[in-house]
């Protein structure tokens, strides 16, 4: 035991405890909870967010932010549902969505890649076109009727495991070898570190920055197709919290906010987490409302912890620096 | 050196000028649309929707001139409402007292956000976005979504009364508007706020209190968006906990069109009256144009990333890199 | 001059975790005296000046008395209201306010502002330095110069009784340098103590009455003006006499590497024609702000310049981004090794291989990890760069190890030119000499290496041959062996 804890880091060990508490909580309170059909939509649940998150960690570990997550999620979600309703095949209309996801990926990464503009104040600006394009084309309506074969992909299961979380799975398993192994991620990590030293090493910052952004808003549109199959409906306010939900896991994960460190293992526990804690208070018929109030308090607590533990170290580095 | 035409140069390059142009132009093109536009009831009645949306404005105005955003606002708004209408359903205020409390009350939400963002690193938007949640996670949960109804007299005549022929919430606005602009350019505190905008190591290194600033502006905001709860809620004669969503985008929006700067130091409380006019003005005119009210977002979108595009394309400018 | 005591510091030391940045350091600054305070990069002039500021507090044991009263300073605050002004090289002023704000903040107390007042109480400041100037026009609209005038004018409303001007001129016109020395004399008559830094020997020479040296955080002593030489301060500064100049052996310049022709970019540098051979060392000396790194910084595509041309081994190219400089053979160490050098957070390893991540990528964008072991063995061997821990955060290597990995990840590139700027800033003597070493080994393999540096000794002892610059001009070039360090400061002043 000592040496499994040893290897890990103190936030690792903070969301093992947190991860393994809520287990242990829900298993002795909630007989329902260990049920095989239970843990597998507990896993279909978290499988959007968990798309939409690595996205978000991506984008975080550039020393980015993207604010405009969930209205990828609901523009792609509308334009599913009005291009479909408008005549066209339904797997063409998924993959028109996603284009268009890209497109608005690239605008986010120019923004802040190309044009320098703080990322926050950027991707706020997106974020609000983008829900506002999701509004215009549906007119704030719900739109279903979508055929058998498209609503397998968030309803469907193969040998009792739900279709999404292959989808997920297979995310993971590439995004991982990419930020692990890859070029691509070696060079996210760097510029997230050192936006100026890395420029200066003669990596193409601008183009890593912006293909960043247009891979966090596949993701995020991928999320939007597969909420959109779950719901059997597309709305301007599908996957509404994700961005929110997203960042929090995200940063449980033990992703820094200033970029250049976080893991996808960490990213997919916190999501695991929440997908839990949600999955809890449903179960214990517990207001659904609360799950927002609670996630903010997580969130919270777990930056103030982080922050107040590495206060210290930090003020190593700097008083160092000024030397 | 700077003879008449770097004077000229400076008149135009004035934010004011060039609102003034753009609302001028905006006012030309609706009254040819639309004659009624150029009635005096209109026009009151533009200021008097846009009252509650000024009077947050000019709150977020001085959050913004230190470099720091908040996104909690909206739900700060509805927060404020239900808590404040709770006492008044109490009976327990009277026309004075309700004042008091929904200016406490916003304070002290406000004043949340403020000591999280000056006592630790963590970034304003992240703590905003945390606190929204937490706050319309918490109002929801407690009022289950319920309208608060039969308020009190005293509450509902500030909706719908008049003096002197103007609406009360007119008088409301200028009042605020008028604190804030004194505060900002007549007294220390205000002058801090710009220093600590313009240059945070010279201010630290001439011993300005961080902190105070920073709670003090966001206090302010919350104080702001009481008041603004008043002149938001009594027109309808009730308190809904689910009002508001997404307006703290519109309130970002107006500010940013108003010209003050995202990355602190640069902004007043004048033009962003000015930014919230024209943004109201677009709004009208799309309605006396007979657009649909789901266009409302791509506008706020558009009114936040252009300028924002400007003012970064001309920074690039002047700073002569590549690409 | 009066010989009453402004402010003494006694026994002044001050750790930083891993660091001993000054020790046990001793100053009196009398009143009416401009005192001069040199030392190299590194030397702990910048820390003393933060302790004076009250940004620092010094160890136990360490004293700051001021002579007109028995508080002390505590913090920022307390060490302004005690009539310590600090004119930081940066300006510290607020771009956004007006002049008359910025000379009246913080120390117009009063909870209610009166624009007017504040404009003439401004005007009057100014006027005292002899300019006349509409205090209402924002910092950001005036030029640096009149920044700096502002800052000083501030410190003359705060009714300071010491002035710490650092590097007060790295960033001035010849003719604002003369307002400077004009203002430097009336504060003088006022009474008031200046405390000098500067690189500049001729400045230091010209304006101070006494010199105090800094080395390696340790007190050298305080000396008259008048009774010192620039040789005297040099051996004082560095501490050693100038290390003997290897034996070099003439090169033959027929290869041009690199050649600019015409290269201007406002307010950087102007019309700068420049060859690089094969196999030389070219160093590029100057004073700071002459606009050396910005020269070179926009030969490796990181600015643009406004006009020129640019060959590499004879052919005209056009390098716009630091990727096809380096495929063009270039490599540039940069000037500040924290912010552009080191990548912090990073390992070792994934510094040493960031400049040539596309050589170590395998299939399907894959990085192959054998490829990028041999790397890093290698060159952390052939630099000698301790610890030998290649998965260590680069923020724990020392100064001079950390540059060796910057080295490190250059040569890795296989450049034909390398740029060095600033190589030894901050590093101990021991790999400063390794450093020059190399740098000389690389040339004589046919390398052709541009030393940028302001340390006179270095310039000299590495140089095959040494061009200066001034103000964005290259305005003299000699052979190493005729060089001396008066030639090189007669030029570059």
């Amino acid at each position: 035991m000592k040496k499994i804890t040893k290897n890990l880091d103190g936030n690792d060990r903070l969301l093992l405890i947190v991860f393994l508490g809520l287990t242990i909580f829900l298993t002795v309170t909630t007989p329902e909870f260990l049920a095989f059909g239970n843990l597998m939509r507990i896993l279909q649940q978290m499988c959007e967010l968990g798309i939409v998150s690595l996205g978000i960690m991506l984008v975080i570990l550039t020393g980015g932010f993207d604010m405009s997550s969930s209205a990828m999620i609901g523009m792609t979600s509308v334009m599913v549902g009005v291009l479909f309703k408008g005549g066209l095949n339904i797997w063409a209309s998924v993959l028109i969505s996603l284009a268009a996801a890209l497109l608005a990926g690239f605008f986010n990464g120019w923004l802040v890649g190309e044009l320098k503009i703080a990322p926050m104040l950027a991707t706020l600006g997106t974020m609000t076109l983008y829900q506002g394009i999701a509004l215009a084309l549906s007119k704030g309506d719900a739109i279903s009727g979508f055929p058998e074969g498209f609503l397998m992909l968030g309803q469907g299961y193969l040998a009792g495991i739900p279709l999404q979380l292959f989808l997920l799975a297979g995310l993971v398993i590439l995004m991982s070898v990419v930020m692990n192994k890859g070029r691509f991620g070696r060079k996210v990590y760097l510029l997230g570190s050192g936006p100026v030293g890395s420029r200066f090493a003669g990596i193409n910052v601008k183009k890593t920055i912006i293909l960043c952004y247009a891979s966090a808003a596949l993701l995020a549109g991928l999320s939007g197709v597969v909420v959109t199959s779950r719901l059997a409906t597309a709305r301007a306010d599908a996957g509404a919290s994700y961005m929110f939900e997203g960042v929090a896991a995200v940063m449980l994960g033990g992703t820094d906010l200033a970029g250049g460190s976080g893991k996808v293992s960490g990213t997919i526990i916190g999501v695991l987490v929440f997908a839990i804690l949600g999955n809890g208070l449903n179960l214990n018929k517990i207001s659904s409302l609360k799950r927002q109030m609670l996630i903010g308090i997580v969130l919270l607590a777990v930056l103030l912890i982080r922050q107040f533990s590495g206060k210290l170290k930090e003020r190593r580095m700097i008083s160092g620096q000024n030397k | 050196m700077c003879g008449k035409g770097f004077e000229m140069k400076k008149i135009f390059a004035k934010r004011e000028t060039t609102l003034l142009i753009a609302i001028v132009i905006v006012a030309a093109i609706t009254t040819v649309i639309n004659p009624q536009f150029l009635t005096p009831f209109n026009l009151i009645n533009i200021i008097s929707t846009n009252a509650a949306n000024a009077i947050m404005a000019v709150g977020m105005t001085a959050v913004l001139i230190v470099g720091g955003i908040d996104i909690s606002v909206s739900a700060q708004l509805v927060t404020v409402g239900v808590l404040a209408g709770k006492l008044m359903q109490m009976q327990v205020l009277n026309v004075f007292t309700m004042f008091l409390a929904f200016l406490v009350i916003g304070g002290l939400l406000g004043g949340i956000n403020g000591t999280l963002v000056a006592k630790t690193n963590l970034p304003p938007i992240i703590v905003s976005l945390a606190m929204m949640n937490i706050f319309r996670g918490f109002i929801l949960d407690w009022t289950r979504g319920s309208w608060l109804m039969g308020l009190p007299k005293y509450f509902l005549t500030i909706g719908t009364g008049k003096w002197l022929g103007l609406p009360i919430s007119i008088y409301i606005l200028a009042v605020a508007a008028l604190s804030m602009h004194l505060i900002l350019r007549y007294t220390k505190i205000g002058r801090q706020i710009y220093a600590v905008g313009g240059n945070k190591t010279a201010a630290v290194r001439m011993g300005v209190s961080l902190s105070k600033v920073y709670i003090f502006v966001f206090a302010s905001l919350g104080a702001l968006t009481g008041i603004a709860a008043i002149v938001y809620f009594s027109p309808s004669g009730a308190i809904l906990p689910t009002a508001a969503n997404g307006l703290e985008m519109t309130i970002v929006a107006s500010v940013v069109l108003g010209g003050t700067s995202i990355n602190g130091g640069k902004g007043n409380v004048l033009s962003t009256l000015l930014g919230v006019l024209l943004l109201g003005l677009i709004q009208n005119a799309l309605v006396l144009a007979h657009v649909q009210a789901y266009w409302q977002n791509i506008l706020n979108g558009i009114c936040i990333v252009i300028p924002v595009i400007i003012d970064a394309v001309n920074t690039k400018r002047e700073q002569g890199e590549y690409r | 001059m009066a010989d009453k005591i402004a402010v003494q510091l006694e026994h002044i030391s001050k750790t930083f975790p891993g660091v001993k940045a000054l020790n046990d350091v001793n100053l009196e600054l009398k009143e009416g005296e401009v005192h001069a305070l040199v030392g190299e990069n590194g030397a702990g002039k910048s820390t003393l000046i933060k302790i004076l500021a009250g940004v620092y507090h010094p160890d136990e044991g360490g004293k700051i008395r001021l002579g007109w009263t028995k508080e002390t300073i505590t913090d920022p605050y307390s060490a302004i209201r005690q009539g310590i002004s600090i004119i930081y090289q940066d300006i510290s002023l607020y771009p956004n306010l007006s002049i008359a704000e910025n000379i009246c903040m913080g120390k117009d107390n009063k909870r209610f502002i009166s624009h007017s007042r504040q404009e003439k109480v401004a005007a009057e400041a100014m006027k005292l330095l002899d300019i006349e100037i509409d205090t209402r026009k924002r910092l950001e609209d005036v030029s640096i110069g009149v920044q700096q005038m502002v800052a000083i004018a501030r410190a003359v409303y705060f009714e300071s009784r010491v002035i710490v001007m650092d590097e007060p001129t790295a960033s001035l016109s010849s003719g604002e340098v003369d307002k400077l020395y004009h203002i430097i004399e009336m504060l003088r008559e006022k009474n008031i103590s200046i405390l000098y830094i500067s690189h500049k020997f001729e400045e230091v020479f010209r304006v101070s009455d006494r010199i105090s040296i800094l080395r390696d955080g340790n007190y050298i002593g305080t000396f008259q003006t008048k009774e010192m030489s620039e040789d005297k301060l040099v051996v004082h500064m560095v501490g050693r006499k100038i290390d003997e100049i290897e034996e070099k052996k003439p090169v033959e310049r027929r290869v041009k590497l690199l050649e600019l022709k015409g290269y201007s970019k406002e307010g950087n540098y102007a019309d700068v024609d420049f060859t690089l051979y094969k196999g030389e060392v070219v160093g590029l000396t100057g004073l700071v702000g002459a606009g050396r790194s910005e020269l070179f910084q926009s030969v490796f595509g990181i600015t643009k310049p406004d006009t020129g041309e640019l060959f590499i081994g004879g052919d005209k190219t056009d390098i716009r981004n630091p990727q096809s400089a380096i495929k063009k053979g270039l490599a540039y160490l940069p000037e500040n090794r924290l912010t552009q050098g080191i990548i912090v957070k990073q390992s070792v390893r994934a510094n040493l291989t960031a400049t040539v991540l596309d050589k170590i990528t395998g299939k399907m964008g894959l990085l192959d990890k054998k490829r990028e072991d041999e790397l890093v063995d290698e060159y952390m061997e052939k630099l000698d760069i301790r610890p030998r821990l290649p998965e260590m955060n680069i923020e724990n290597l020392s100064g001079g190890n950390a540059q060796k990995v910057v080295v490190g990840k250059w040569l890795s590139t296989d450049p034909k030119i390398f740029i060095v700027d600033e190589p030894t800033a901050g590093v101990d003597i021991g790999a400063k000499t390794e450093i020059h070493r190399l740098l000389r080994n690389l040339a004589k393999r046919g390398m052709g290496v541009v030393v940028i540096s302001s340390e006179l000794p270095e310039i000299l002892k590495v140089s095959d041959r040494i061009v200066v610059m001034k103000k964005g001009r290259i305005v003299g070039e000699m052979k190493a062996e005729e060089a001396t360090q008066e030639k090189i400061l007669e030029k570059a002043l």
